[in-house]
């Protein structure tokens, strides 16, 4: 009964922060495995599908796609990302641009914004404010080798997680 | 002289740098997912010694059902085969490729469908490396007449696997396979016939000559190809009334349909050259020459075109954007 009373009493104050004033502004993603101008319309038609994507512009010679996010709309990263596999290719790394508002963070440190969690791993600096680069790392985020690296911490992030609560949750550094 | 030419072409797109969109053999990659395409097909050469022309055309419909699976349909048709083997088959074996003999209607001859998977896919910067199995399944309508089979001129059923590997310009893809055609029966005049088992291996390059660099979705792209096509086959079988047929009767009328009935080898090369438009649409023309042997399917030179429009799930305007 204790026991109860006292998880349910620190439960209440496990909470993440929110961020408040915050949005996602845009999306840079490094595409892997594209050539051709068909292959690449594949990938822009599928990304200019996303309902929260205002205008998703690809370079055709440097395979990097800019997406700019509607405001006040809810962003999935992840539907982002799944849209470039959808047409057959893979991200080479995926960054995206954030407003903060003199936000502190550490290592380990979660913040949650419309429904979704993002944890921080390492970061740089301990101070945020205004557009701030993140940079996904979560495995199919970035290249193989290069999540290599991560994959270790982030294993242990999602260690005892639920599915449901690992899908909603993000890894981030600076 | 042809040859030398012929490896000159390899050697040169090999030091060069393309593209995996083949006009004749299956890339690895697969269609975006839930992106549909169509596809069409023309083949044309004459017949000898009649010097009649003989057509081929195709339809395809393809679909991308997940990121790594692609179905396709398609519908063939033709003036290469009679709506069925005739009574006297004696004077068919000997003389149909005589002008004194009754030209082939055109018609529908087969339906084939396929289903691509690809198992690895290996990313990097405008690079990758990919490998696909591919089964394919086909109903034949009519009575084909040669060794060599061919879904749709046959039915049967033909599995392969495919390795495709793009470095920036240059692409070069290589396919395995085997196709088992059934028996083709005539119950009504006591006739089966069987086409022989084939195994066949494509090799093919692919290079993008223009553009050398994008400023637009718009930008026209020239691709060369070179494909070599190899196949290895069995003897045709042919029963009447169930007894066992002899072609050998044959062996000094029509050389070519003689050796069309036999177990044979060749390889062939296609060189051809694709157009892009809009980054949606591609036209290919090529030709086909043999290089050892030769196929008995057709006669060479065979000229063929394609057209492959895909139709992109545009949630704007249809118009590309410029980058």
């Amino acid at each position: 009964m204790y026991s109860f009373f006292f998880r349910f009493i620190l439960g209440l104050f496990c909470f993440f922060p929110v961020v408040s004033k915050a949005q996602f502004i845009s999306a840079t993603l490094g595409i892997n495995g594209l050539t051709c101008s068909m292959c690449s319309y594949a990938v822009q038609t599928e990304l200019e599908r996303l309902p929260f994507v205002e205008k998703a512009t690809l370079n055709l010679n440097t395979n990097i796609a800019i997406i700019l996010f509607k405001t006040g709309q809810k962003v999935n990263i992840r539907q982002v990302v799944e849209a470039v596999y959808k047409a057959g290719f893979s991200v080479g790394y995926t960054e995206a641009d954030f407003i903060f508002n003199e936000q502190e963070v550490s290592d380990q440190f979660i913040f949650s914004y419309d429904g979704f969690h993002y944890q921080f791993l390492k970061p740089a600096q301990l101070v945020l404010n205004g557009k701030t680069t993140l940079k996904f790392i979560d495995k199919k985020y970035l290249r193989k080798k290069a999540y290599s690296f991560w994959e270790p911490m982030i294993k242990e992030s999602l260690n005892g997680k639920t599915k449901a609560d690992a899908e909603n949750l993000y890894h981030v550094t600076l | 002289m042809i040859r030398l030419l012929f490896i000159a072409l390899i050697f040169w797109t090999v030091s060069a740098k393309a593209q995996e969109l083949y006009p004749y053999a299956e890339a690895a990659s697969t269609q975006a997912k839930g992106v549909p395409a169509v596809r069409f097909t023309y083949e044309n050469y004459k017949e000898l010694p009649s010097q009649r022309a003989r057509n081929y055309g195709g339809v395809r419909l393809i679909y991308g059902i997940t990121e790594k699976l692609t179905a396709g349909i398609s519908i063939t048709g033709s003036n290469h085969h009679l709506k069925k083997f005739p009574a006297d088959l004696s004077y068919y074996f000997q003389k149909h490729h005589q002008k004194t003999f009754q030209q082939n209607p055109y018609q529908v001859e087969g339906l084939v469908a396929s289903l691509k998977y690809k198992f690895l896919n290996l990313d990097g910067h405008q690079r990758h490396f990919r490998m696909a199995v591919m089964g394919a399944a086909a109903k034949s309508f009519i009575p084909h007449d040669g060794a060599e089979p061919r879904l749709g001129d046959n039915s049967g059923v033909d599995g392969s696997w495919i390795a495709t590997l793009l470095i920036k310009r240059f692409a070069v893809s290589l396919t395995n396979g085997y196709l088992f055609p059934f028996k083709y029966k005539d119950e009504s005049q006591g006739y089966s016939f069987k086409s022989g088992n084939c195994r066949y291996l494509n090799l093919s390059f692919g290079y993008r000559l223009i553009p050398t660099a994008y400023s637009s979705y718009s930008n026209l792209n020239v691709n060369l190809y070179v494909e070599f096509i190899s196949a290895n086959y069995d003897k045709a079988t042919m029963t009447v009334n169930g007894q066992p047929y002899s072609f050998d009767v044959y062996q000094n009328a029509d050389k070519y349909i003689y050796n069309s009935l036999q177990a044979g080898g060749y390889t062939e090369v296609r060189p051809s050259i694709q157009l892009i438009f809009y980054s949606t649409t591609r036209v290919e023309m090529g030709v086909a020459s043999p290089i050892f042997n030769q196929s008995y399917l057709h006669f060479y030179p065979m000229y063929f075109l394609s057209i492959h429009k895909n139709f992109f799930r545009n949630k704007k305007a249809d118009n590309p954007k410029k980058i």
